[in-house]
Order: C-alpha cells, then sequence, then structure tokens
C-alpha cells in the first residue's frame, strides 16, 4: 500500500512538472517568494496497516466468557484541505485539515462458559464487518518554500497535529447454542463508538504547479502521526491505537 | 429522479393503502412485502419515510445462515419522538430489499411537547408503582387500542409485585398501560453439593427467585421441595393433589446452599445428558418425557425421630405412575443425621442425591418402565436393577474422573451417600467389580432363589453387574475363576452401548439371564461386528459368571 501511494505521489509530481510547461526564468536568477497566501484542496489516500486490539469479558453461565477482537486500520480515501500564510521571506504559518473514513473489519474470538458445567469453554469465532473509523487531522504547519523553481513551487512543512478518532468496537457478542450446549455460532457483536483525541506531530511536502498567476494543481504527501486511547469495551483500560500515517493526495491550488 | 420516485412511489402506497381500508382513516400501515411488485412499492415508502427522518435505523444484522444478507431494523418516530413498537423490518441483499414487514401508526397528527417534564414523569411512575425505577422514563408516542395515539412517558418500575413498565400520561393524564417485565427466563446458578463441590444448576428465574425448573434441556426437567412436609410429600405421590408453584426448589440469590436441591437439579440434569450424549436418547422414554424429582420429604433428624419407613430416608427410588397425573416421580431421601450409623451396615447416610449413580440409577428405572419394561421380579427384575446400576456407573465414568474419593467413578454404587462409618464397615451399597464385597452372588451358581426383595432383585443384580465389569475392565470371576478379555476402559463405550441396546431394545418384560447374555451378544454383533472385540469381551463375561 505504501508503494501504491509512493507511485501516486510520483504521478502526481510528474503530472505537476512538465518540463515544457515551464514559464520563462532567467537561468541563474533567484527566486522570490511572492505571495502571501497559498491554500489548496486534496483528494488522496492515506495508508493503514496500523493493529491494535481489544478484549472484554462478561459474566455468563456463572462464569466468566472472553472475548479478544483484534483491528487493524485500512487505507481508504483522503480529503484535505491547507491554508498558508507567508510570514517570512520564504517561510509560512498554516493550517490544514484532513478526513480519512475508512471501514474496517475484525474477527472476534473468545470462549463462552457452558451452561451445565465449569472449566468447560465452547469457542466462539465471528467477522465483523462494516465498522466505521473516521480520523479527523488539524495539522499546524510551518511551510518553507524551497528556493528552486517559482514553477512547480516546491515546499516542505511540517508541524504538531491533533486527531480526533471516532472508532467503532466491538463491545459485545451474540450467539446461537442448541441442547446440548457443547458449542456457539457466533451470529453478530455489539458496536459502539468510541471517540477521543490526540496529539501528535506532521511532516511533507508539497509541489505546486501554477497554469496562471493565481491558478494551479499540486500534489502533498505527508506524514502524520499520533496516538489515541479508546476506553476499552471491558469497561477498564484503554485501547491504544496509532492514528494518521502516510497521507498523499493531490487537487487545485491556489496563490495572491 | 430518485426521490421523486421515492416520493411517488410513496405517495402511491399510500393511496392504496387509504383504499384497501375502510371509511374510516387506517391507524395502522401493515407492511407485509415479499414479491417484487410490493417490495418496489414498499421499498420506496420505506426509503421516503427515512429521509424525512420518520424512520431511523435501530441496527442493522446479519444472518449468517443467509450470507450476504443485511437486515435493517427501523423506528418510527413521530415528530422526533419514537412510536412505541412502531417498527420496519428490511431485508436486503446487496442493497436490494428481499423482503420488508412493519406495522407503523400512520396519520399521527398528535403534539410532541409534553405537560409533564422528565422529573415529574419520574416521580409519576414511582407513586403509581412505588419502589425503585429501574429504567428512565423516555417520551414516546404509545399507540393505543382502538387507534388513538398518547404522549406518554415510559418506564420500569419494580415493586413488590414485580417488575413492571409502566405508561403514564405525558400531559399529566392517568396511567395508561403497564405490564410485566418479567419473562421466565432461564438462569445458570451455582451450588455446594454433597462433596463440597460447586456446579452449575439450570434454573429459571420468576418473580424475584430462582426455581430449579430446568428450561435448558429439551425436556421439563423440575425438582420439587418438600420442605420436610411428609404428608405433602404422601399425597402428592399419591396423586391426591396438584403440585403448587412455591412446591418447585426455590432459592434468593441463585448461589443454592441445600445440598439435595443441587445434587438432584444437577445430577438429573447430567444423567439426562449421559443418554443424550452416548446414546442419543431422549429422556426417560425418548420423547422428552417430562422428569419429576422430589425432595426433602423428611429432615435427616426427622428420619430418627419421627415414625416414618426407611423407603423415605437412606433411600431413592422411581415410581412410574407416582405424582399428580400420574407423572412419574424420583424421590431422593436424606440419609441420617452425621453421628447416626445404620444398625446393618455401620455406615452412615448422607443425601442420597449427591450421589451421581443412585440418582442415574434411579432415571434409568424410568428408561426401563418405558422401554423393556423388565418385571421387577425375579431375574427380570434383577436385570432391571442391575441396567440402573450399570448406567450408574457408566454415568460416573462419563462425568468423573475415576478414582477412589468422593465425586470420582468407580465401581461401587452410592459411595458418596453411604459412607463408612463404624470400624469395618464400606463406603457404597454394591459393587459391580466385586459382588460378594456386599453379599451379592458374582456367579449364577450362587444365585439366591428366595422370595424375599422381589426374588432377589437387588441381590441377583450382582451376577449382570459383574458381567459388566469384567467386558469393560477384563479379569477372573471370583468364584469361576474363568478370565475375561476386557475391552478395556479406554473402550468402555462399546461395553455401555452393547448393554444399553440390549436392555432397551432386545429384551423381553420377562427377560432372563439367558436372554440378557443372547441380546448382549447380539447387541455387539450388530454394532461392532460378529468378530469384534465387545462380541468377545461381552461372551466371555457372561461365561465367566455362570450365564449361559
Amino acid at each position: 500500500m505504501r508503494l501504491a501511494i509512493a507511485a501516486a505521489v510520483l504521478l502526481i509530481l510528474a503530472a505537476t512538472a512538465p518540463a515544457s510547461a515551464q514559464p520563462a526564468r532567467r537561468p541563474g536568477a533567484p527566486v522570490r517568494a511572492q505571495d502571501r497566501f497559498y491554500a489548496g484542496v486534496d483528494f488522496g489516500v492515506q495508508s493503514g496497516g496500523e493493529s491494535f486490539s481489544d478484549a472484554f469479558t462478561f459474566p455468563a453461565n456463572a462464569e466468566t466468557a472472553r472475548i479478544a477482537a483484534p483491528y487493524e486500520t485500512k487505507s481508504g480515501p483522503l480529503l484535505g484541505f491547507f491554508f498558508d500564510v507567508r510570514v517570512w521571506k520564504y517561510l509560512s504559518a498554516g493550517i490544514s485539515f484532513t478526513g480519512h473514513a475508512p471501514e474496517s473489519d475484525t474477527q472476534v474470538t473468545g470462549t463462552i462458559p457452558h451452561p451445565f458445567f465449569f472449566n468447560r469453554p465452547r469457542s466462539l469465532s465471528g467477522d465483523v464487518s462494516g465498522l466505521e473509523r473516521g480520523e479527523s487531522g488539524v495539522h499546524f504547519q510551518i511551510r518553507a518554500l524551497l528556493p528552486v523553481s517559482r514553477n512547480p513551487q516546491v515546499s516542505v512543512f511540517g508541524g504538531p497535529s491533533f486527531f480526533q478518532v471516532d472508532q467503532d468496537l466491538a463491545t459485545g457478542v451474540h450467539w446461537t447454542e442448541t441442547y446440548p450446549y457443547d458449542s456457539v455460532s457466533f451470529t453478530s457483536a455489539m458496536t459502539e463508538t468510541r471517540s477521543e483525541s490526540g496529539t501528535g506531530f506532521n511532516i511533507g511536502a508539497d509541489v505546486g504547479y501554477f497554469m496562471s498567476r493565481h491558478f494551479g494543481v499540486g500534489g502533498r504527501v505527508q506524514y502524520a502521526s499520533a496516538t489515541v486511547d479508546f476506553p476499552s469495551a471491558s469497561g477498564t483500560g484503554s485501547v491504544q491505537s496509532k492514528v494518521g500515517g502516510l497521507q498523499a493526495g493531490g487537487g487545485l491550488r491556489v496563490r495572491f | 429522479m430518485k426521490r421523486l420516485t421515492a416520493s411517488a412511489a410513496a405517495a402511491v402506497v399510500l393511496a392504496l393503502s387509504l383504499e384497501s381500508g375502510s371509511a374510516q382513516q387506517p391507524s395502522i400501515l401493515r407492511i407485509s412485502a415479499t414479491r417484487l411488485d410490493e417490495l418496489r412499492r414498499w421499498d420506496g415508502y420505506v426509503s421516503a419515510r427515512e429521509r424525512a427522518g420518520e424512520l431511523k435505523t435501530l441496527r442493522v444484522d446479519r444472518d449468517p445462515s443467509v450470507p450476504g444478507r443485511a437486515i435493517e431494523r427501523l423506528q418510527q418516530y413521530h415528530q422526533g419522538v419514537p412510536v412505541w413498537g412502531a417498527q420496519v423490518v428490511r431485508d436486503a441483499s446487496s442493497g436490494v430489499a428481499e423482503s420488508i414487514f412493519g406495522e407503523l401508526s400512520a396519520s399521527l397528527t398528535l403534539a410532541t411537547t409534553p405537560a409533564l417534564s422528565p422529573d415529574d414523569a419520574r416521580t409519576r411512575l414511582l407513586e403509581s408503582a412505588g419502589a425503585t425505577l429501574l429504567r428512565q422514563p423516555q417520551l414516546i408516542v404509545l399507540p393505543m387500542a382502538g387507534g388513538d395515539a398518547r404522549l406518554a412517558y415510559s418506564g420500569v418500575v419494580s415493586s413488590d409485585e414485580g417488575i413492571f413498565r409502566v405508561f403514564i400520561d405525558a400531559n399529566g393524564g392517568p396511567e395508561l398501560l403497564r405490564y410485566s417485565e418479567i419473562h421466565t427466563q432461564s438462569a445458570v446458578g451455582t451450588g455446594v453439593g454433597l462433596s463440597g463441590d460447586t456446579k452449575k444448576l439450570s434454573v429459571v428465574q420468576q418473580a424475584g427467585q430462582f426455581l430449579a425448573d430446568d428450561r435448558l434441556r429439551p425436556p421439563s426437567l423440575t425438582t420439587y421441595d418438600m420442605r420436610a412436609d411428609f404428608g405433602r410429600l404422601l399425597n402428592l405421590l399419591n396423586g391426591f393433589i396438584p403440585f403448587a408453584p412455591s412446591d418447585v426448589a426455590a432459592d434468593a440469590d441463585n448461589a443454592w446452599t441445600d445440598v439435595s436441591a443441587v445434587d438432584a437439579h444437577a445430577h438429573i440434569g447430567w444423567t439426562y445428558d449421559y443418554y443424550f450424549k452416548r446414546h442419543g436418547r431422549q429422556g426417560l422414554d425418548d420423547r422428552n418425557r417430562r422428569m419429576v424429582t422430589l425432595i426433602n420429604g423428611v429432615t435427616p433428624q426427622g428420619a430418627v425421630t419421627l415414625p416414618i419407613s426407611s423407603q423415605f430416608t437412606i433411600n431413592a427410588f422411581w415410581c412410574d405412575t407416582c405424582g399428580p397425573g400420574g407423572v412419574g416421580t424420583m424421590y431422593f431421601g436424606n440419609g441420617i443425621p452425621p453421628n447416626f450409623s445404620l444398625v446393618s451396615t455401620g455406615q452412615n447416610v448422607f443425601q442420597l442425591a449427591g450421589a451421581l449413580d443412585v440418582a442415574a440409577h434411579e432415571l434409568t428405572h424410568g428408561v426401563t418402565s418405558s422401554s423393556s419394561n423388565l418385571i421387577y421380579l425375579d431375574e427380570p427384575g434383577a436385570l432391571n436393577e442391575a441396567f440402573s446400576d450399570i448406567i450408574g456407573t457408566a454415568v460416573e465414568f462419563y462425568f468423573q474422573t475415576p478414582g477412589t474419593g468422593r465425586d470420582q467413578a468407580d465401581y461401587l454404587i452410592g459411595e458418596d451417600a453411604f459412607r463408612a462409618f463404624r470400624p469395618g464397615s464400606v463406603n457404597g451399597i454394591r459393587s459391580l467389580e466385586n459382588p460378594r464385597a456386599y453379599n451379592q452372588p458374582d456367579h449364577y451358581s450362587t444365585r439366591f432363589t428366595g422370595r424375599e426383595d422381589n426374588g432377589g432383585v437387588h441381590i441377583n443384580s450382582g451376577i449382570p453387574n459383574n458381567a459388566f465389569y469384567l467386558a469393560i475392565e477384563g479379569g477372573a470371576n471370583r468364584t469361576s475363576g474363568r478370565t475375561v478379555q476386557g475391552v478395556g476402559a479406554a473402550n468402555r463405550e462399546q461395553i455401555e452401548k452393547v448393554f444399553y441396546r440390549a436392555f432397551v431394545f432386545l429384551l423381553p418384560a420377562n427377560a432372563t439371564f439367558s436372554t440378557a447374555r443372547a441380546a448382549t451378544i447380539q447387541a455387539a454383533r450388530d454394532l461392532y461386528g460378529a468378530t469384534s472385540a465387545p462380541v468377545t469381551a461381552v461372551t466371555q463375561a457372561w461365561t465367566a459368571v455362570g450365564v449361559n
């Protein structure tokens, strides 16, 4: 997946930087930072692959049922936009927003006590699909315009990130069983959405190619990451999950 | 375009509903759509009501038996307030509806601003029903009988009379509706048995207490507590009076401490399980005949102070025709006080239900009654007794680990209830391994031929008992010295199945030991082949005990 993202970024970079489209600039002339504002909107993807797991117990048949639920974040579409203000020479301060809402699956596994006998747990396993995860990121960024070319315009940036994450967690299971109850069949899981926020960082690069004085297209790749602690479905403790990841996208650019 | 189509469909549906109803405006909109044309109409209607905010998804389920389906349950709302019980269920495959069912309140016009605040409602609910509010009041629209609808608060209230869902008028009017929230609910309790072991009990929760009424197993399996009311016990056994709900053994916190109730209820359930799992049998009559157990007819102290037959104190029995309506009952005595011993054997006797093999023994008499119905006299009677001992032992080995301690599997009968007390006394009342140690014959040549004990049904049972033992474990009969090549403890299931098939299906009611020999050998052939180890073991075992 990371390879695909990198390939997408390269394509975007290639698309936004055709040699024939270079505006006239005298060789050796310095690139000057002329524009005060730089903004854009991007559509892209965010990498997945981060895994975390939760476990919970509940009383059943005079013993304790134990369920484990591993989760893995999935790659998925990303929507982002940013706005920068030049503060000094080639340096800008800005803010960007990203939104990422992939669906994910988990396979819950565990044991359900037997209704008639102690210490005869029955195994339970089942797929839970359609779990939703929503990541909203606010990224504060200091951007440095690289004085290499005015078009395409290349910059790097970094700064702190704040994430708000809504994650569906399995909080219970339903099963069917028939006499003599030596096995159970998973039917469904109860899920709840847990919301938490976390603070991390972001670092990345942006390339913009302008077809006119103010408008152009561009691409951006950034790595933004934070860690959040969701309340565990067990009711005690927490589940730690990494948020963010490699984000890449392309879209419209405007400068003025 | 889609929105227009859906709205148009909704309009058509409403028009159809109005047409199909009487002259009055319909108050209930019933949806039952499975045909394509119906589904098109109702799916459009439901979608339109969703967009209007009148239906909201409660949850989406997936039925693993029909993969690929998503079953969406939608709740009806009127001006943002849920309409009680008004739901639509749409089963869809890849977004295409396969069926839609529901009942909605149509043409609701009532205002949804309540005169009572939630706090007022809380107060009113408690005034109305007393005690505790278990679930906070929720504002709802309550469809009433007759087509009316009322704005109401609904809450769950617990009182001495039970647990009720109560609906009160949200505009300050009277209580509108209440119904019991107590569903007879299966529960799993725990209890401490005779040996101090903790067992699980399948019970029901009802009216704030737990009853020894097993609803998890296929038959009705109920344990009745006579609470030392011996007269009531006799009246019930004689069928003179019916069972009262209060006769069912009960416990307040589901942590049971009455040894007889715990062990009788658990052990009868286990025996049912043994028959089902080992032999595929469904209870007493293979048709899940009701299983009724009576306990606590007499206290241990009463056994030595009251003029009551030992039948009800140091005994357990099955009576096929006892009980109200001749339902058939098992009864387990409570034994005698710990500091007493039987004059005849020097044993102390504890609650008989505490011995798993005794419980299985009695239940097996019920199985025999419903199958071969071996006459309880002379050799058929001894076979009847032997089969109960055989299954009692088999159940022990099925659920307990082999050993000589309490709650361990062995070839003794009743060893967990009949305990050695005086010096020289022994545990248990019979032995399949060594019948002679309990004054039973282990060989046909030494059989009892008198008239006592129905012709020695509890005496001569030692002979087939020993044949069963030898067929499994092998070894020599103590009287004949003949040795048997048993199938081994690891293969005990084979001999159990052989004896079950013979005694339940093949034996006539007046079977002799010789018939039992032939039937068990035939059963072994049927099950495992003519040259199989079980055939050899069973044949040698009967020969060893002198039955040809």
